[in-house]
């Protein structure tokens, strides 16, 4: 009697789980992202298994009503695509069709974190960072892809198609302010497999892992700042503490100095108070100095932003200012 | 009292300028080497080699009659005999050479019968073969003693005192086996294979015209064809030869006897010799802060690029300029300066077909020393100029060494107006000076950012690969008919335009 219980229990499990199966074989499967992962960069890259025989075509929406479609042909069965997040949680729905009727409907809710906007800085409880280029996923995309590094140390490739990275992960570079070694595909010169007392839960889970904090990497070309910025006696707390991707984009980004957003827009994230309210010469006149919006005298051809008084890494002055003396400071810009 | 005051106060104030003086001219200094040089003049003069006397004249009969040859040698001796204390003191054998060897000062003994048999030999008595008499004359054959050498045996007239000939030679000139090397035929006693024991035209009583005719007459290339040729034997007839053997002779740096270096040289051959003379080398060569491996550590030191005696190359060098770096910088070597490893040079010409002019264009530019200083410079990499070693270079502070050869004008001119001037960059966009951009800046870049200083694949030396922080970076350079393209490490691709600008700079 009992064993009878056992068998049966053992059957209904097995009916579950090729119910599961068949479900998930209806039409497409998706591979990538994973459920309720995090983001760290802008992009994230969508891999679908789908059976041409299903269905015929694919669309992917994202939640600012932005749509992708993927033709499905007999050639392939694996299909990628990256797609451009905004900050926060991101609802991306995918669909599969078969002659324009759904058959199957499936949606990833990602969170792209923002490390210096602190609404965004900590993702909903049950969110994780899931790691892609580990042994068991490459298996899936090596019919398509060489997923084997061949980058040179050191130098640089000729042809930047060649690199094996550029594949999937080409769109990472298309902004205007690209940084060097990025843009030519010297991947592994940051992404070096090691990792730093902040991501040390990130060891044995990618190939890939960059070191949190990332300043080791930074300094190995960025010398002199390493120098420099141990002289001063103020230092701002991400710099210190060698955690230089808070603001800046070590791929490429819209904004100069590959920061993660124009320089007033960065700092104002965290220091909201400064947005509003008096913040410079508060006693001079009714009206504030501004902090934005206008022409930097002391820097032809720039906006006058935060970085126009404050030193953004570390200063002789407090409050990190650019100038030990306030008449030094004002008169950057007030000359006479 | 005052006045002693005011003595007393002159004679402190005159001290005071004194001792100023003598500190702000360094008079102790110029003192010192005043005593030094008068010392070394003194010092020369004092050991100055004896020079043979010219002789030049004709001996009379009655002359010959008047030489008592007894009173002769008893002058030889007296005068022998002060100098005899002074050569033992001054002959010291090497060590290898054992004592009795050295040859005793002796005088040649004349017994009574002897001296009263002495003959001498009266002018018109000479063999017709001495005549007319030369230049130069034996002092024995002067005197017309012929019997100091040959015995007066009538059936015999030319047979000589002692069978060994040298053995003769040596009882008056005595300097054999004093030093660690000999001449072969000094050795051998072979001094007729040289000197003539009667009259020459030549001082030294020579067999030849000249020194270096005699020394030609074995030592010339083109007389064998041995293995050792390479060693023993010089080819004169070579375009470029060595100064002091064309001005003077041979015996300028060898001595034709013994001597205490290799190849019968007073100094060692490899390189003490040669800087005895070239004196702002030998400055270079010990004092510059980077020194050339090539002389300073090499096995052969000078002799590792220069031939000291003729050559077809400029320089006496033994190979044409660059063929002469490459033999050595034909494989990666280590750097004296840092300890880096320096490029193979060859390799990097053989591969790449643009060669910088001075390369290119050995005979006219001079080769790798148009740029680089082979002997040692205060600059890296043994530059003739200071250059900076760094990516980014602010021109205004920097005397940039290109400019030697390159106009700086082609560099530094922010605007171009084409229809106007000459001599103008290609590098522009339309009028817009794409070096100035790149260079003129507070974080301007060196010339060696983008162009190979030595030779590239590409048109203007550019480089395939840029080194920016150990990562080298290609610069990805396409030309196209009136201008070309970029895309380095430092910006996306970028197209410039010499007709139909593209707006770069604005």
């Amino acid at each position: 009697m009992r064993r009878y219980i056992c068998i049966k229990y053992i059957l209904s499990l097995l009916f579950c789980s090729f119910l599961l199966f068949a479900q998930d074989e209806t039409g497409f499967r998706l591979l990538n992202p994973q459920i309720s992962s995090i983001n760290e960069e802008r992009i994230a890259s969508f891999v679908i298994e789908a059976d041409s025989q299903k269905i015929d075509f694919i669309s992917i929406t994202t939640d600012a009503n932005k749509t992708f479609s993927i033709e499905v042909n007999e050639e392939r069965s694996h299909y990628c695509k990256s797609i451009n997040l905004h900050i926060g949680l991101n609802s991306i729905k995918v669909a599969g069709y078969k002659n324009a009727l759904v058959i199957k409907e499936q949606s990833r809710e990602l969170f792209f974190v923002s490390k210096v906007d602190k609404d965004f800085r900590y993702p909903p409880e049950g969110y994780s960072k899931k790691h892609f280029h580990n042994q068991e996923n490459e298996k899936l995309c090596i019919k398509c892809h060489d997923m084997s590094v061949n980058e040179v140390s050191g130098v640089a490739f000729e042809d930047i198609t060649k690199s094996n990275c550029y594949g999937c992960h080409k769109s990472i570079n298309k902004e205007k302010h690209s940084h060097a070694p990025s843009v030519n595909w010297l991947c592994t010169s940051c992404h070096n497999g090691e990792v730093g007392v902040f991501n040390k839960a990130d060891k044995d889970r990618t190939k890939y892992s960059v070191p949190d904090p990332i300043e080791g990497v930074c300094f190995s070309c960025h010398k002199k700042y390493k120098e420099e910025w141990s002289k001063k006696r103020f230092h701002h707390e991400p710099a210190e503490s060698g955690r230089c991707n808070r603001c800046h984009n070590a791929h490429s980004s819209l904004s100069e100095f590959y920061l993660k957003k124009p320089s007033w827009e960065l700092c104002t994230d965290c220091h909201k108070d400064k947005i509003e309210g008096m913040h410079i010469v508060k006693t001079f006149g009714r009206k504030a100095h501004p902090t934005h919006n206008v022409k930097d005298p002391s820097r032809e051809g720039k906006d006058l932003s935060c970085t126009s008084c404050h030193n953004p890494h570390a200063s002789n002055a407090p409050s990190l200012l650019q100038s030990e003396t306030s008449m030094g400071l004002c008169s950057r810009c007030h000359k006479k | 009292m005052k006045q002693n005051m005011t003595k007393i106060i002159i004679t402190v104030l005159v001290l005071a300028l004194s001792v100023f003086l003598f500190q702000s001219y360094g008079v102790a200094d110029k003192l010192s080497r005043f005593v030094t040089i008068m010392g070394n003049i003194t010092n020369s003069l004092k050991n100055a080699k004896h020079a043979y006397e010219e002789v030049n004249f004709t001996i009379s009969d009655d002359e010959l009659k008047d030489v008592n040859i007894t009173k002769l040698a008893q002058e030889f001796k007296s005068s022998i005999d002060k100098k005899k204390e002074a050569l033992v003191l001054a002959i010291k054998a090497p060590p290898e050479i054992q004592v009795d060897e050295i040859r005793e000062e002796e005088i040649p003994t004349h017994t009574k019968t002897q001296t009263i048999k002495a003959k001498i030999v009266k002018m018109e008595d000479l063999p017709a073969k001495f005549k007319p008499l030369k230049q130069y004359l034996h002092e024995p054959f002067k005197m017309g003693a012929c019997q100091i050498c040959h015995t007066s045996k009538n059936n015999k007239p030319g047979e000589l005192v002692k069978k060994n000939i040298s053995e003769i030679c040596y009882e008056c000139h005595k300097t054999r086996y004093t030093k660690k090397f000999d001449h072969k035929p000094a050795k051998d006693g072979r001094c007729m294979d040289c000197h003539d024991p009667h009259q020459s035209n030549t001082k030294k009583l020579l067999k030849a015209e000249s020194v270096n005719t005699l020394c030609l007459k074995c030592h010339d290339r083109k007389s064998t064809f041995s293995a050792k040729a390479e060693k023993l034997f010089v080819n004169m007839d070579l375009a470029v030869k060595h100064k002091p053997i064309v001005e003077k002779s041979c015996l300028e740096c060898h001595d034709a006897h013994t001597a205490d270096h290799k190849s019968l040289l007073s100094l060692d051959a490899k390189m003490d010799l040669c800087l005895d003379c070239h004196d702002t080398i030998k400055e270079k060569i010990t004092h510059a802060k980077f020194k050339h491996g090539g002389v300073n550590t090499s096995e052969k030191r000078c002799l590792e690029c220069h031939d000291p005696h003729a050559t077809k190359h400029v320089k006496l060098l033994k190979k044409d300029p660059v063929a002469t770096c490459l033999k050595c910088h034909d494989k990666e070597v280590k750097s004296d300066e840092d300890g880096g490893m320096l490029m193979n040079m060859k390799k990097h010409l053989d591969e790449n077909p643009n060669w910088h002019k001075p390369i290119k264009d050995v005979k006219k530019e001079g080769g790798c020393s148009a740029c680089h200083d082979p002997h040692g410079s205060d600059n890296f990499s043994i530059l003739r100029k200071s250059f900076t070693q760094n990516f980014y270079a602010d021109l205004a502070n920097k005397e940039f060494f290109c400019f030697k050869c390159h106009t700086e004008k082609k560099i530094t001119k922010q605007f171009i107006t084409t229809s106007q001037e000459h001599n103008i960059t290609a590098f522009r966009d339309g009028e817009v000076n794409l070096h100035y951009l790149h260079v003129n800046d507070r974080k301007g870049r060196a010339c060696r950012a983008c162009h190979d200083e030595h030779a590239s694949k590409y048109k203007h030396l550019i480089r395939d690969y840029t080194d920016f922080n150990g990562i080298k970076f290609p610069l990805r350079f396409k030309e196209s008919a009136e201008g070309g393209s970029c895309a380095p490490a430092c910006h996306k691709e970028f197209a410039y335009d010499r007709v139909n600008p593209k707006g770069i700079g604005k």
